[in-house]
C-alpha cells in the first residue's frame, strides 16, 4: 500500500504562536482520512502546509511523493481543494468559474466543455450555469465549489468541511461519492469535519489534533475503543444493595440508575458482560433488555480533548 | 488568469451595469471634453496627454481590488492552491487591468475622433461636409497621439498597476486599498503635471537650454517615445521588485 501523505515532525510557528507542533502523519493512498479537532486546532494550517502554501518551520512532508518545500507546484497540479471559503468568484457565472479552474488545470477545449457540463448536471446546476454565483444560495455555492475541486480529476482531495451548508440528501450523496471515489478510483480524501458522525461513517482512519499536536490517530473504531463501554440494563425488581454489589465486580467503573429505570453499568474496555447479567438474574432482577453500548466517536473525541486539557492543566500547575 | 480578471473587471457591478460604467467613461472623455475644447483637441496635445492619464483613472480602482478584493471575498487562498505559478498570478492580474485600460483609452480616442468629425467642432468646415471633402479627408490625430496611446497608455497603466499591487497586497480590505491608492494616483497625476516643470526649472540654465534644443530637433513622435521609454524602464524595475516580493507564503501568513 502506497502513502499519499507522509509528514514527519511537521511544525509551523507564526511569531510566538505554535500552529502545528511536530505532527507525524501517514495517510494511505485511496483512503478517506478524517482530520478532527476543535476550532484553532491547526487543521487549516496543516492543509496549507501540505499544499505548500506555507513553509514548515521544522519537519518534512511529502504529498503524492513530492516534497512540500521543493515541489509544491507539482503537488497542487494533482490535488483538488475545498478550503474554508468556497473560493468562488461571485461576479462570474457558474460556468465561468468552472471554466477558469479547468483552464488552470490545462484541460483541452472539448474536454473542458464536457467536464463542466457533466459536473454541473451532477450537482443540479446546469440550468443555472449562466447565472452569476452571487445569486446562488450557500448550499448551491458549496456544491459548485465541490465540483470545482473535482474538475481536474485529482488523485488527492483536501476537503475542509465539505458538507457544511448542504441539505441532507446532498450531504448523503456526497459521502457516497467520496466513498466511491476512494474505493473505485483510488482517490485519497483528506477530510476535516466537525461532524463526527460523518467522520465515523466515511473515514477509514481519523486523526485528532489539538493546539497543533496529534492526540490520536487510527481507524475510528480504535479511537472509539479508547473510551469506555457500558452495559445498559432494563430490569425490574432491582433489590437494594445490588447496585453497590455490581460496583465491586471486576471491570466495573461505575453504575447509575437513570430516571427512566434503566441501570447503566460503565465498564473497562474488554470486560465480559455475562457475569454481570448472571449476578443480576441471580439477585432476582427481571431483566427484559441488556444492551452493550460503545462510546461514539464524538464521546471519544470529547474525552480525548478533556484528557488533554487536564494534562495541560497539570503541567501548568 | 488574465482572461478571468478581465471577465471580473467588465462584469463588476453585474453585466450591463459594468458596461454602463465604461460607456460613461467614453462619454465624458471621448465626447464631452473633445466637443467642449475642440480646437485644443485638434492640435493633438490634449488627446496625447489624455492617452497617458486616462489609464491611471481606469487602472487605479481595479488594481486596488486585485489582491485586497480576493482576500476580502475569500477567493485568494483557493487561487493560490492551484497549479498557477506566482509569476502567472501576479502578471495575469497586471496585464488584465492594463489591457482593459488600453482598450478603453482607444475607444475614447476613437469616440473623440468621430465626435470631432461629425460635428465639425473646432473646424471651419462643418459636420458631414468635412467627411465628404475628398481633398482634406476626415480629421485624424497626428502620429504622436497614436504613439502616446499605443505605448504611453501601457507604460502609465503599468506604472500605476505595479504600484497598486504593492498597495493591494498589503491591504486587508478593498476599501483600505482604494483609500491607500489615492496617494500614488495623486502623486502620478499632479507629479506629472507640476513636478516635471519644477524639476526642469531646477536644472542649471545651460542644461535647460541643451535639453530644449535637443527636444526641438526631435519629432513629436520621438519625444513621446523617449518619454515612454523612461516610463517603461521605471515599470520594469517596479515589476521586477513586485515579482520578487510576490510569494504565496507571505500572502497566507499575513
Amino acid at each position: 500500500m502506497t502513502t499519499a501523505i507522509r509528514a514527519h515532525g511537521l511544525t509551523r510557528r507564526f511569531g510566538d504562536v505554535l500552529a502545528v507542533d511536530g505532527l507525524d502523519l501517514e495517510v494511505p493512498s485511496g483512503s478517506i482520512f478524517g482530520f478532527l479537532g476543535p476550532n484553532g486546532a491547526g487543521k487549516t494550517t496543516t492543509i496549507r502546509l501540505l499544499l505548500g502554501l506555507v513553509e514548515p518551520s521544522e519537519g518534512t512532508a511529502e504529498v503524492l511523493g513530492r516534497d512540500v518545500l521543493s515541489d509544491s507546484q507539482g503537488i497542487r497540479e494533482r490535488v483538488g481543494v475545498l478550503l474554508e471559503n468556497d473560493g468562488l468568484y461571485d461576479r462570474l457565472t457558474a460556468r465561468q468559474n468552472l471554466d477558469f479552474f479547468a483552464r488552470v488545470a490545462r484541460l483541452g477545449s472539448n474536454q473542458r466543455e464536457s467536464r463542466i457540463r457533466a459536473l454541473l448536471e451532477e450537482i443540479g446546476l446546469w440550468e443555472r450555469r449562466d447565472d452569476p454565483v452571487a445569486d446562488f444560495s450557500r448550499g448551491m455555492k458549496q456544491k459548485l465549489a465541490l465540483a470545482r475541486a473535482f474538475i481536474n480529476r485529482p488523485e488527492l482531495l483536501f476537503l475542509d468541511e465539505p458538507t457544511a451548508g448542504l441539505d441532507p440528501p446532498t450531504a448523503v450523496a456526497l459521502r457516497r461519492e467520496l466513498v466511491s471515489l476512494a474505493r473505485e478510483r483510488g482517490v485519497t480524501v483528506f477530510l476535516t469535519t466537525h461532524n463526527l458522525l460523518e467522520a465515523e461513517r466515511v473515514c477509514d482512519r481519523v486523526a485528532v489534533i489539538r493546539q497543533g499536536r496529534l492526540l490520536a490517530e487510527g481507524p475510528p473504531e480504535s479511537i472509539r475503543s479508547g473510551g469506555e463501554r457500558s452495559l445498559e440494563v432494563t430490569a425490574t425488581d432491582l433489590r437494594p444493595g445490588l447496585v453497590a454489589r455490581l460496583e465491586s465486580e471486576p471491570g466495573v467503573t461505575s453504575t447509575r440508575l437513570e430516571p427512566d429505570g434503566r441501570l447503566v453499568i460503565e465498564l473497562v474496555e474488554g470486560t465480559s458482560t455475562a457475569p454481570l447479567i448472571r449476578t443480576l438474574v441471580e439477585s432476582g432482577a427481571e431483566v427484559s433488555e441488556a444492551r452493550i453500548t460503545s462510546a461514539s466517536l464524538e464521546e471519544s473525541f470529547l474525552a480525548l480533548l478533556g484528557e488533554e486539557e487536564q494534562a495541560a492543566g497539570k503541567v501548568q500547575a | 488568469m488574465a482572461g478571468k480578471e478581465l471577465r471580473e473587471i467588465v462584469g463588476a457591478g453585474g453585466g450591463r451595469r459594468g458596461l454602463v460604467r465604461e460607456l460613461l467613461f467614453v462619454g465624458i472623455f471621448g465626447l464631452f471634453f473633445p466637443l467642449s475644447q475642440a480646437e485644443v483637441w485638434r492640435t493633438g496635445s490634449v488627446p496625447a496627454v489624455f492617452a497617458l492619464m486616462i489609464p491611471l483613472f481606469l487602472v487605479g480602482p481595479h488594481v486596488a481590488d486585485s489582491f485586497a478584493g480576493e482576500k476580502e471575498r475569500g477567493t485568494l487562498e483557493t487561487l493560490l492552491a492551484t497549479r498557477l505559478p506566482d509569476r502567472s498570478i501576479y502578471m495575469g492580474k497586471i496585464f488584465a487591468v492594463v489591457g482593459y485600460a488600453w482598450v478603453v483609452t482607444l475607444l475614447i480616442l476613437l469616440a473623440s475622433l468621430v465626435a470631432l468629425n461629425l460635428t465639425g467642432a473646432g473646424e471651419p468646415a462643418a459636420g458631414l461636409e468635412a467627411w465628404l471633402d475628398v481633398d482634406t479627408g476626415p480629421f485624424v490625430y497626428p502620429g504622436f497621439v497614436w504613439a502616446a496611446w499605443a505605448f504611453g497608455s501601457i507604460a502609465s497603466g503599468l506604472l500605476l498597476a505595479a504600484i497598486g499591487t504593492f498597495v493591494s497586497l498589503r491591504s486587508k480590505t478593498v476599501r483600505a486599498a482604494h483609500q491607500a491608492m489615492m496617494i500614488p494616483l495623486f502623486i502620478l497625476i499632479f507629479g506629472g503635471s507640476f513636478g516635471i516643470p519644477v524639476l526642469f526649472r531646477m536644472l542649471p540654465p545651460a542644461s535647460q537650454t541643451a535639453l530644449l534644443d535637443r527636444v526641438e530637433t526631435m519629432s513629436a513622435v520621438s519625444v513621446v517615445l523617449a518619454a515612454v521609454g523612461v516610463l517603461f524602464l521605471i515599470d520594469l524595475v517596479l515589476l521586477a521588485i513586485g515579482l520578487r516580493r510576490f510569494r504565496r507564503d507571505r500572502l497566507i501568513s499575513t
